[in-house]
């Protein structure tokens, strides 16, 4: 997972960010457990951490499995500095 | 030359009987006689900060024998030493104790530290130094749940390093995966002059 560039992906919960990394992880993506972005939201929850490149997917992917998800952001850094950015899909 | 028998000793103390003799015996040099890897490997970082030079000599499985002595003729004080260690004020080192964080649930204790270490490996400023004790050596050891977070924070500079008493403890001798092997003394000279964030 490339740490300075990825993607997330947001749920309601955190018990659902857990079930959906089981699902991602066996549909063979790359993907793990972080704590919400605080740019995202201010709450402390689990996002899931995914490759920017394959965001959309599994986003669509999940949503075709009606697992229900908030969204889908990016993430990079620029001289250790966070931005955040909404992905559309 | 002096010689020191610290063989059967526990960590730390041929360490301190060690530090204690250079002490003494400023400028000499000193043979020091311990039973085990370990307390080699923390033989030779102390010599190391003390800018002295450490020669193992590995005797048999339960003997080995460290040689400290000074290149230059100028004496070290570790009271110089100390002098030269001031670290800036807004350096931290991180320290774990345990492989959950708080009490309560011991799953969700383990989630948390995750989200500590992966949040921490995203700091502006990361800490200096990481120090791992007790069910803390679990987590730089193959298998550990953090060990590509753990990877990465090194890679950037920031130096990991477990009890070596307790690697032993939990037979994990071989199992190290990142970072160095220190001992209890150490671990309070840093706490001492570092912020200390323990989580």
């Amino acid at each position: 997972m490339n740490r300075k560039h990825y993607g997330v992906i947001t749920f309601p919960t955190s018990q659902a960010a857990a079930a959906a990394e089981a699902q991602v992880k066996a549909a063979g993506y790359e993907c793990r457990l972080i704590p919400m972005p605080e740019q995202i939201s201010a709450g402390c929850g689990l996002v899931l951490q995914v490759s920017v490149e394959q965001t959309l997917d599994i986003q669509k992917q999940l949503r075709d499995r009606q697992i229900s998800l908030e969204g889908s952001y990016e993430v990079w850094f620029e001289n250790r500095k966070k931005f955040v950015q909404k992905m559309e899909g | 030359m002096k010689k020191i028998d610290a063989v059967g000793q526990a960590c730390p103390i041929p360490t301190i009987m060690t530090k204690r003799a250079l002490k003494e015996h400023t400028g000499e040099d000193l043979l020091v006689s311990v039973d085990n890897e370990i307390a080699t490997q923390n033989l030779s970082k102390m010599a190391e900060q003390l800018k002295l030079q450490a020669h193992v000599n590995k005797i048999s499985a339960e003997l080995y024998e460290v040689l400290i002595s000074s290149d230059s003729k100028e004496t070290v004080s570790t009271e110089e030493t100390a002098k030269t260690e001031r670290v800036p004020s807004q350096d931290y080192i991180v320290v774990l104790h345990t492989d959950s964080i708080g009490s309560g649930n011991e799953e969700l204790g383990r989630t948390l530290l995750k989200s500590f270490i992966f949040s921490l490996t995203e700091q502006e400023k990361l800490p200096a130094k990481m120090l791992f004790y007790n069910a803390g050596a679990l987590l730089t050891v193959e298998d550990s749940p953090i060990l590509d977070d753990l990877k990465a924070l090194e890679e950037q500079g920031v130096e990991i390093l477990t009890c070596g008493i307790c690697v032993e403890f939990y037979g994990l001798k071989d199992k190290l995966a990142v970072g160095g092997i220190t001992n209890m003394y150490r671990i309070v000279e840093l706490e001492s002059i570092y912020k200390t964030v323990m989580p």
